[in-house]
């Protein structure tokens, strides 16, 4: 009773020095994914009345959230790999000492600090039915290709993403690496390992927590991808580049907020699924390696 | 160690107690009216005292301290003349101040107000006595003074020089339209007298201006208590103006003048409006320019403003303050007199949307506002602006009231003009604060929309003044930045207004949304409106699956014009038959006059929505046959670039008469436009719908778009509103004898109304007391000039076959017009090929559509 007593006394300065936050998070976080819930139970915002699942099961049958939702998921298996992959390169080449070090790595970052609306006039320039490649294929002899309303566009936006997120992926991994104990690294050579065997058993497994949350962070940024093609390509753009964010955005305006909330409940529950197995992967690896 | 303890724990409760307490500065500053709010806003208005000793009609005033300054005109219309020029007169006549005089006119030709002294030999000045018991006047030494008097002038002896020609017997015609010309002349009047009414003076008047072509545009009191007078004299020879400023005291006397005629150069070619500051500076406003002269007239500097500016006044300190209209909308900036420059513009969230918008400081506020709803008043010093007087809710009708000056003691006083009703009172208004607490209680009803027209408010003026139980209140959201992104999240948040102006919104998104009433409940149980009273099939075409969620007082029609053979027995034309008409005529023929290739695809598009689009299924049919030869229809017509309007107009009428033009298209046609077209055409026309392949008939096209809120608590109050509109007597314009609304009435019996005053042939009173006459005017329309008589018999039958024709609301889809015409952009200038653009299309809105379903 005693021993009860005083940790409540000493968990009770803990209890009123959080409530603050507590509120916080519940007003800004709790609250409004309660009220994301309640509009995708009801059949519209300004009228409601209770339907339960029915949004979701409608959702599923229309064929824009599909495209949307094939769309996002396309790209992100293509671009978080890719990004994760090359960035881990990258930041390997870049720890040996090559010349110029410094200046690729400040070289691959800057792209980071360029304002969106620069990138896309950029984007524009080149990839615009009448921009610079265009007119280079047409030089050659080749013929123009409809850069954004083609099956072409999600290689446009993917190298869009690549060249906007490898550099600060890559510094993520080059930190990592610079963790890893030299010690383990000597002791392969004198056991006569190989690079390669150097880099599967001690490199990746050391890394294994930085490469779950580059990857964590490419899949964030993969959606975020959004902003650049609305820009790009406005409301309603060719199908292929059609985002589920595109989606949300103009059922938000349209007032159809019952739509808008199921499909976020969706995405929220795969994102769950996928971030849970990457989890699970990582454990897996890195377990040996945590303290 | 404990004392570090203790305050690690004071620091954390310190910090979360101020966390908790910024939690506190979350709360929403968004003004949701309630019943308080709206009785703080309301004032009282009242004629100002002393309006009856005024003669003429206002042009401007001002106030200085108390006191306000007059200056009006009288257009004295006269019978034909004797052929006479007026011989230059100048009557100088002495009076008091209280002088209300009623005598024989003097003519005047010269451009002074003041009476020169006799002996320079250019005018003739003449006193005249006072007629014995209409004035009492006091004289003084006539050729000392500079003072001349008001005098009422009589009518039938004098006459005007006009520019135009004149007869043999003296008549003038006008040379352009050989009518003619009435005879006028013109008097100024300039008073002054305390916001009472008391100490009424009348400081000058100069007669028998017509001919001078001089002409006060502005003027300002100083401090000093000198008057000056803007004057602009237009040169018909070298057709300019030139300007020049007249300064006298407050008893009319002329103390000095200022030529302004180096001012102005290059672009800047009038001065709109005068000011003087606190140090007796005087500014002028030209169109993008503001020139600075010291009171004596020297030039001090100018100011070059990076946009068009109406509005220059004056704060409660005496600086000039001037609204531009730059390019990121409409900012209000100081004059610094040291710099010689504008000043930061001012923080205002508020959209001011003309010169009249910005109102003069007085008292508290440095300055105020009015942004169509409310008066505010705005402090430089806080940058806030703060809403003083509300329009609808003070019961005054915005439109009619204007040059609105603010006092010092927090009163605001404006002129007030109502044309529309005889039994307005016109005239100076003073506008005192209401005690909020003698305001009576009274339901309210909120009436929102992106944009509210001004008749909406001024009818919800009449209503809240009619009856003691319901107030309407306006929210007008046109003041904001983005009016339907507010609108809309003012709906989410809960604040759903009773009734909606549906005006320029999507209807069937909130009809889906289940936000509208059914406003046939309403007329079921109302004795005094009937769906009977309706015309049915427009009444059908506003129904949505048998319900009836808006309504509009009137409608248009949207039409196209042709000749009835063209039709060859059909009711309507396909796209085809368009294209085979043009062929059948050949020489270059074109169905459509002064149309580019998007404005065609449009037209066409917006009649022909179901053949490219099933809803139900979300199936489009863009990368058909039939839109692409669609495409390539629309593309033998121009760019919107290459239509010359100025040089490359070709007359429509003439067009048609050469088989060169074969439809003219109506957007919302009204009734006289049967005797103009049939006119036009020489031969029996057709009114039909825009060309489509469903056959059907004409679309209907509404402007005003009223909805009543499905769950309002007040339904019955919105519906006792919104039936104000839907009366006989408000369709057909009541006691003014004309309709508030272009196109036709909704009501059967108003429809009639129009059909009657359009087609009879003797004058008659109508039910409403109007006077009516026979239709006899005529409609310029390029180069043929059409005599508009009363419609005849046929004619009437026709307009009946049109409104009945009439069975779909004209469909316009914002996005999918978006992207029609973006990616056709890329057929029409050559860069792809039809159907390369045609399957783009199909596959952008068929995104859309079925994101939609």
């Amino acid at each position: 009773m005693k021993k009860k007593h005083r940790r409540f006394k000493e968990r009770k300065w803990e209890i009123v020095l959080m409530t603050p936050s507590i509120i916080g998070v519940g007003l800004f976080f709790i609250l409004p994914f309660c009220v994301v819930i309640y509009y995708s139970m009801v059949d519209n915002p300004l009228n409601p009345s209770f339907v339960f699942l029915d949004n979701y099961s409608r959702l599923f049958q229309n064929s824009a959230f599909l495209q949307a939702a094939k769309n996002t998921a396309v790209f992100s298996a293509i671009a978080v790999p890719l990004s994760v992959i090359l960035s881990l390169g990258m930041a390997l080449i870049l720890e040996q000492n090559i010349p110029l070090r410094s200046t690729f790595r400040t070289f691959f970052l800057t792209p980071l600090m360029v304002p969106t609306a620069s990138i896309v006039l950029i984007w524009q320039v080149f990839f615009h039915y009448n921009g610079a490649i265009n007119e280079f294929l047409l030089h050659i002899g080749a013929g123009k290709i409809d850069w954004f309303k083609s099956a072409y566009s999600q290689i446009v936006i993917l190298i869009l993403f690549l060249w906007k997120n490898l550099g600060y992926n890559m510094v993520l991994f080059m930190a990592g690496l610079g963790q890893i104990p030299r010690d383990y690294m000597e002791v392969a050579d004198l056991d006569g390992a190989t690079g390669w065997q150097k880099f599967i058993y001690i490199k990746i497994r050391y890394l294994s927590p930085t490469i779950l949350f580059v990857a964590i962070m490419s899949l964030i940024n993969s959606f975020k991808v959004f902003r650049e093609v609305y820009l790009l390509t406005g409301d309603y753009p060719y199908d292929t580049l059609y985002l589920l964010q595109h989606f949300m955005n103009n059922t938000f305006r349209a007032l159809d907020y019952q739509k808008l909330s199921a499909a976020a409940i969706i995405m929220c529950l795969v994102m769950v699924v996928i971030i849970g197995i990457l989890f699970l992967i990582e454990n897996h690896f890195g377990k040996d390696v945590e303290g | 160690m404990k004392n570090r303890k203790w305050m690690k724990k004071a620091t954390a409760v310190i910090l979360s107690a101020a966390m908790v307490a910024s939690l506190t500065g979350c709360g929403g500053s968004g003004a949701k009216s309630d019943q308080k709010d709206i009785k703080e806003l309301v004032y009282d208005a009242q004629v100002m005292p002393g309006m009856d000793q005024i003669k003429g009609d206002f042009n401007n005033f001002a106030v200085n301290g108390d006191t306000v300054y007059l200056y009006t005109s009288e257009w004295i219309e006269e019978s034909a003349p004797d052929g006479e020029a007026n011989e230059p007169q100048i009557e100088a006549r002495t009076a008091e101040a209280e002088v209300t005089a009623e005598t024989e006119d003097a003519a005047t030709q010269e451009q002074t107000a003041e009476t020169e002294d006799a002996t320079a030999g250019e005018e003739t000045a003449e006193t005249e006595d006072a007629t014995a018991g209409e004035e009492t006047a006091e004289t003084e030494d006539a050729a000392a003074t500079e003072q001349t008097t008001d005098t009422e002038e009589a009518t039938d002896d004098t006459a005007e020089t006009t520019e135009e020609s004149e007869t043999e017997d003296g008549t003038l015609i006008d040379e352009e339209f050989g009518v003619e010309e009435y005879q006028y002349t013109v008097n100024q009047y300039f008073y002054s007298m305390k916001t009472d009414g008391s100490d009424f003076k009348e400081i000058f008047s100069r007669l028998d201006c017509g001919d001078s072509n001089e002409w006060m545009n502005d003027f300002r009191v100083s401090d000093s208590g000198n008057i000056y007078m803007l004057y602009s004299c237009y040169d018909m020879q070298t057709e300019k103006n030139t300007y020049i400023i007249r300064i006298c005291d407050t008893s009319g006397n002329e103390t000095g003048e200022i030529p302004l005629d180096d001012l102005l150069s290059g672009d800047e070619t009038y001065f709109q409006s005068m000011q003087l500051d606190k140090d007796g500076n005087i500014y002028l406003l030209g169109d993008q320019m503001i020139y600075v002269l010291d009171a004596s007239g020297a030039k001090l500097f100018d100011v070059k403003l990076d946009g068009w500016s109406s509005g220059m006044t004056v704060t409660n300190e005496g600086n000039i303050i001037v609204s531009v209209n730059a390019e990121d909308g409409v900012q209000v900036k100081a004059v610094d007199v040291a710099k010689k420059a504008l000043g930061e513009a001012y923080k205002l969230d508020a959209n001011l949307y003309n010169g009249n918008s910005l109102i003069g400081g007085a008292g508290d506020y440095t300055f105020y506002f009015n942004d169509g709803s409310s008066i505010w008043g705005y402090d430089a010093k806080s940058s806030t602006a703060k809403e003083l007087l509300n329009w609808v809710s003070s019961n005054i009708n915005a439109s009619n009231m204007n040059n609105v000056l603010a006092l010092p003691d927090g009163r605001f006083i404006a002129t007030y003009y109502d044309y529309s009703t005889e039994d307005a009172e016109n005239g100076i208004y003073i506008m005192t604060k209401v005690d909020p607490s003698q305001i009576k209680d009274k339901t309210v009803i909120t009436y929102a929309g992106t944009w509210v027209d001004d008749m909406i408010k001024s009818q919800a003026v009449r209503f809240n003044k009619s009856q003691d139980q319901y107030q309407i209140v306006v929210k007008d959201y046109s003041s904001s930045d983005d009016p339907i992104k507010d609108m809309n999240a003012d709906l989410i948040a809960g604040n759903i207004p009773d009734i909606i102006d549906l005006s320029g919104l999507n209807t069937d998104q909130y009809i889906a949304k289940g936000m509208l009433a059914d406003l046939y409940t309403f007329m079921e149980k109302d004795p005094d409106i009937n769906k009977e009273d309706f015309i049915d099939n427009i009444l059908k075409v506003l129904e949505t699956d048998g319900k009836l969620y808006h309504i509009s007082p009137s409608f248009g029609v949207s039409a196209l014009v042709c000749k009835t053979k063209d039709l060859g027995g059909k009711t309507s034309l396909t796209v085809k038959d368009v294209q085979q008409l043009e062929e059948k005529y050949g020489n270059g023929a074109k169905a459509f006059h002064m149309r580019s290739n998007t404005g065609v695809l449009s037209m066409f598009f917006t009649g022909n929505y179901d053949t490219y689009i099933d809803w139900t299924t979300g199936k489009c049919s863009f990368d058909s046959q039939e839109f692409i030869d669609l495409l390539e229809y629309a593309n033998t017509y121009p760019n919107d670039d290459d239509i010359d309007w100025e040089n490359g107009y070709e007359s429509l009428p003439t067009g048609i008469r050469n088989n060169k033009i074969l439809f003219a298209d109506l957007y919302s046609m009204s009734m006289e436009e049967v005797e103009l077209y049939s006119e036009m055409f020489q031969e029996d026309i057709s009114f039909i719908g825009y060309p489509n392949d469903q056959g059907t008939g004409l679309a209907a096209t509404i402007g005003t778009d009223i909805g009543i809120y499905a769950k309002s608590a007040n339904a019955d109050g919105a519906w006792e509103f919104v039936k104000t509109f839907l009366t006989e007597e408000y369709i057909s314009g009541g006691k003014n004898g004309y309709m508030y609304y272009s196109g036709f009435p909704l009501r059967k019996d108003a429809l009639e109304n129009e059909i009657k005053k359009n087609s009879t042939t003797v004058a008659y009173t109508d039910k409403f007391g109007n006077e009516i006459q026979p239709l006899d005017s005529s409609w310029g329309y390029d180069d043929i000039e059409v005599k508009i008589k009363p419609l005849t018999d046929a004619q009437v039958q026709m307009l009946r076959d049109v409104i009945a024709s009439v069975d779909h609301m004209y469909g316009y889809n914002d996005e999918i017009s978006t992207i029609i015409t973006e990616e056709s952009g890329a057929y029409f200038s050559g860069q792809k090929s039809a159907k390369e653009v045609a399957d783009i299309i199909q596959n952008r809105v068929s995104t859309y559509v079925n994101e939609n379903r």
